[in-house]
């Protein structure tokens, strides 16, 4: 499905953009480990979004109600993933925890920003020559 | 009434067995706790919101653009409760006003736990917004035109909706940091 | 009991309250995924664009769950309130 393909380039691009300003802020304003937590959450984030835009395309091929229990499954198993990055980003001394929330929320805000400014590229135009 | 009245004794009698900060943070826990539970109400509003603009996209392929702007901007609406709980969480986390309170101890404990219970308010506004953005997305799909007016509204009718997790949000931040209740003591 | 055990106990119980949160998030993308596969159903030919819109409305619909497991595992893990104790 290519519009999906398209828009998960586009929002990659647009997290890694908002990531190397937050990550530069944070270099400048804090120290490493909160730019290492920024990354780390962004990252997750980016992973995510790819394992939940694949259970959807599955999921629509389905009946109605297996595919809502389908991704209900998907999700439980998105947020035991979820648990193991956070765990180890807890566990690890080098990695700042409120800054791999802010990381995980990038996406989010990627998401809407894009849609509420209206930043998708535009198709390029054909022009057509009028025969009379 | 008996029993109870004995049970409720024996409670508080085993609660004085220890500090008083320890009884305050171990409050704190359980009120972070219950703080969290309202993120239900943003969950399934969301994904309401998600379902009905996916089956407007199909009933109006050509609206996509409206349809998808109109339901992320009523899910970052409904996202809100679920901030204000999170950062009443971390509040009582990480910056707790009333640690070192050196009131009663049980009564800052209750004012800690009552912070975090009333923050449980934010399920109600998280469905309801979220319902409203499903709504609104629905019918942008069917009449772009009247994107702007139907933006509008929904904000509105959501702006409305919130109240009730602000008055939450008010009370909570009126018992961490301006408690009324000291001074009676 | 010693003090501390009290709060870590109070802290174990906070954190199965602050999971509580994960489950709306669940029945949210289920019934989002549940419409996107009746639309499809109906209109195979648009489904790009209805993954798409859903991709989107998910990817919002998840985070606040996330954050009640976040807190969860603060309290587990990470747990500020232990060292406010001495």
């Amino acid at each position: 499905m290519k519009e999906v393909k398209e828009t998960k380039i586009l929002v990659l691009k647009g997290v890694a953009l908002l990531n190397i300003v937050l990550i530069l802020l944070m270099l400048i304003f804090f120290d490493l480990r909160s730019a290492y937590g920024i990354f780390i959450g962004s990252l997750i984030g980016v992973i995510n979004f790819h394992l939940l835009s694949l259970s959807l395309q599955k999921a629509v091929k389905l009946e109605p109600t297996k595919a809502g229990f389908y991704a209900f499954i998907q999700y439980i198993i998105r947020y035991i993933l979820w648990f193991l990055v956070f765990y180890i980003a807890l566990k690890r001394p080098d990695v700042n925890i409120l800054t791999t929330i802010v990381g995980m929320l990038s996406v989010k805000v990627v998401i809407l920003v894009i849609n509420v400014f209206n930043l998708y590229p535009l198709k390029r135009k054909f022009s057509r020559k009028e025969v009379s | 009434m008996d029993e109870i009245g004995n049970i409720i004794i024996f409670l508080f009698d085993w609660l004085d067995g220890f500090s008083p900060r320890a009884v305050i943070l171990a409050a704190t826990a359980i009120s972070a706790g219950f703080a969290m539970i309202a993120g239900i109400g943003p969950g399934i509003g969301q994904g309401f919101a998600a379902g009905k603009g996916a089956e407007a996209v199909g009933d109006n392929q050509e609206n996509s653009g409206n349809v998808t702007l109109v339901m992320l901007l009523g899910s970052a609406v409904a996202e809100t409760s679920g901030i204000f709980s999170l950062v009443v969480a971390l509040i009582l986390l990480y910056a707790n006003p009333l640690v070192g309170n050196e009131a009663a101890a049980i009564v800052v404990a209750a004012s800690v736990l009552g912070a975090g219970l009333a923050m449980i308010a934010g399920i109600g506004p998280g469905i309801g917004q979220g319902f409203a953005a499903g709504k609104g997305a629905e019918r942008v799909g069917q009449r772009p035109e009247y994107q702007n007016v139907v933006v509008k509204v929904m904000l509105l009718g959501q702006a409305v909706g919130q109240t009730t997790g602000i008055y939450a949000l008010v009370i909570a931040l009126i018992l961490l940091f301006a408690n009324p209740l000291f001074a009676l003591l | 009991m010693s003090d501390q055990a009290l709060v870590l106990a109070a802290s174990a119980i906070g954190a199965g309250l602050a999971m509580i949160a994960g489950i709306g998030a669940g029945i949210g993308q289920g019934f989002a995924a549940g419409k996107g596969a009746e639309a499809v159903g109906k209109q195979p030919e648009a489904q790009g664009d209805i993954v798409r819109v859903m991709l989107l409305g998910a990817a919002v619909a998840e985070t606040t769950g996330i954050y009640g497991l976040v807190i969860a595992l603060i309290l587990l893990f990470a747990n500020p309130l232990i060292g406010l104790l001495g």
